[in-house]
């Protein structure tokens, strides 16, 4: 019985379900529908510039990149110090 | 060049006495956070006030308070696109920028939790493998995207203020904005105002998300008192919007006495954010009551011991210096302030505002460390080190010290003349 309780408990405090979809991917879900929809915005929307759609993207990805090279250059430099 | 560009330009222009011995002093303290946490990195977590049961401190306190502080610039930005709220148009980008600068500070801080912050590219190497059942980097999505989109959106609408820059420099400064306007052409602020509206509409889902995969990170921890609870998500969105908007108040109270934007900042976007505040304020004193009466009523052994050290134990001095000075106060008088039409002092509504975002920070507090303390098992206390609180006040002073930057650098206020409404 105590093992049973046991279990339920951890079931019952496990954030992803065995027979369901894990929380994360809802949330990744949840996070990144608004992006799809702005880029579809973005590429089919009027008044419609090729330029500035192209920069606007540029600029996304730019951006995106900075991001992941700095958490790349953090790991660098912090492991300079340890 | 209009009068109210050459208004708006005179931070670029100009600089007072008083400006770069306020920046030093800024970099200084800045320079004193880098030195402890290079000695943190180099002896480990051990230099803080943190153990093995307090196993989180001021640290992510912090990055919560910046994560709410970041709200404001895109709830105010976004309300002005989307609800064509034109009367705050003159605080939009310095609410932006807020939240730039903070959210760059919120990254900060969970570096700065990290015991081995080189190890964090780990996250993008196994982001497939761990996304499914890790808070930690949901919340790392949430708020890289958060912080990918708010980039953008206080860039492109900028560009066009950008170039009138650029066209009134000379010398290094001009080439400095040529630089940031790369394949500018006039009349493209058509395609990016459509632009900028759609962004508003993406940015506020995401928005929410940041607050409620943050409140996760604690919610979803079932054996830990005061944190575990379906109604964390609207309570931390809740302190986010309160302390964002009242950290504009208080940006926006500055920049009007410093560059006399007095017709710029007309009380009516005083008014208008002060009832804003009190009415969120309002609502997270609700949430906080309904808070303790479950947790005192009907919550489980261990949310009555945490409850009762906030209320009466060993946190009840900031308990409730926060919740009666901090936040009922300044909300009584904000509300008192709007069932009076015609009058509004700017003064004692930033004073009020200051007030509000000091308590979030202390609320935060409360949140976190007495779960840990007195919400487990052997009891513990936490007292942060001076490493800490070095680290805590130096990153408060990167984030003034990058605003201050900014506002020399680029027009906080959009040149374009406001529709009225």
């Amino acid at each position: 019985m105590g093992r049973l309780l046991a279990l339920l408990t951890y079931v019952a405090s496990s954030q992803s379900r065995p027979s369901g979809m894990p929380l994360g991917l809802i949330v990744l879900v949840v996070i990144l529908s608004p992006v799809i929809v702005l880029l579809l915005a973005t590429l089919l929307g009027k008044p419609r510039s090729m330029k500035v759609t192209g920069l606007f993207l540029a600029w996304l990805a730019l951006v995106f990149c900075v991001f992941v090279g700095a958490v790349y250059g953090l790991s660098f430099i912090t492991g300079l110090f340890i | 060049m209009t009068e109210r560009q050459e208004k708006i330009m005179r931070p670029l222009r100009t600089t007072s006495r008083e400006f770069w011995p306020f920046v030093l002093a800024l970099a200084l303290i800045t320079v004193a956070f880098i030195y402890a946490y290079t000695i943190q990195l180099s002896q480990g977590l051990g230099v803080t006030g943190l153990n093995d049961i307090t196993i989180w401190g001021v640290y992510i306190v912090n990055f919560i308070f910046f994560i709410g502080l970041s709200h404001a610039g895109i709830a105010i930005s976004a309300a002005v696109r989307i609800m064509s709220l034109h009367r705050y148009a003159p605080i939009a980008r310095m609410a932006e920028i807020l939240t730039l600068a903070s959210l760059m500070m919120a990254g900060l801080s969970i570096v700065i939790d990290l015991g081995r912050p080189d190890r964090a590219y780990l996250m993008v190497v196994n982001y497939a493998a761990r996304i499914g059942a890790s808070p930690l980097l949901w919340d790392i999505t949430a708020v890289g995207t958060y912080l990918i989109l708010s980039t953008t959106y206080l860039y492109l609408p900028m560009r066009e203020d950008l170039a009138v820059c650029r066209d009134s420099f000379t010398g290094w400064r001009r080439r400095m904005y040529e630089i940031t306007l790369p394949g500018y052409e006039k009349g493209e602020e058509k395609v990016i105002k459509r632009l900028a509206w759609w962004m508003a509409v993406t940015i506020l889902p995401v928005m929410v998300m940041v607050h409620t995969t943050v409140s996760w990170i604690f919610s979803l921890l079932s054996n830990r008192p005061l944190w575990f609870g379906a109604a964390a998500g609207p309570y931390f969105i809740a302190a986010a919007v309160a302390s964002g908007i009242a950290s504009v108040v208080v940006i926006a109270a500055i920049v009007r006495k410093l560059f006399n934007w007095e017709d710029l900042l007309p009380p009516e976007i005083f008014r208008g954010l002060g009832n804003f505040l009190a009415v969120i304020t309002l609502i997270y004193l609700y949430l906080m009551l309904v808070e303790q009466f479950t947790a005192r009523y009907a919550g489980p052994a261990g949310e009555f011991f945490v409850s009762e050290a906030w209320l009466f134990g060993s946190y009840a001095t900031v308990f409730w210096t926060l919740t009666t000075i901090g936040l009922i106060l300044p909300c009584v008088y904000l509300l008192v302030q709007a069932f009076r039409p015609g009058k509004i002092n700017i003064t004692w509504t930033s004073v009020f505002s200051t007030v509000i975002v000091i308590a979030m920070w202390f609320k935060r507090y409360i949140i976190i460390v007495p779960t840990l303390t007195v919400g487990g098992s052997p009891l513990q206390t936490y007292t942060p080190s001076w490493i800490e609180l070095t680290i805590i006040g130096g990153s408060l002073a990167a984030l003034a010290l990058i605003y201050t930057i900014l506002l020399k650098l680029i027009p906080i206020i959009e040149m374009e003349e406001p529709h009225h409404g």
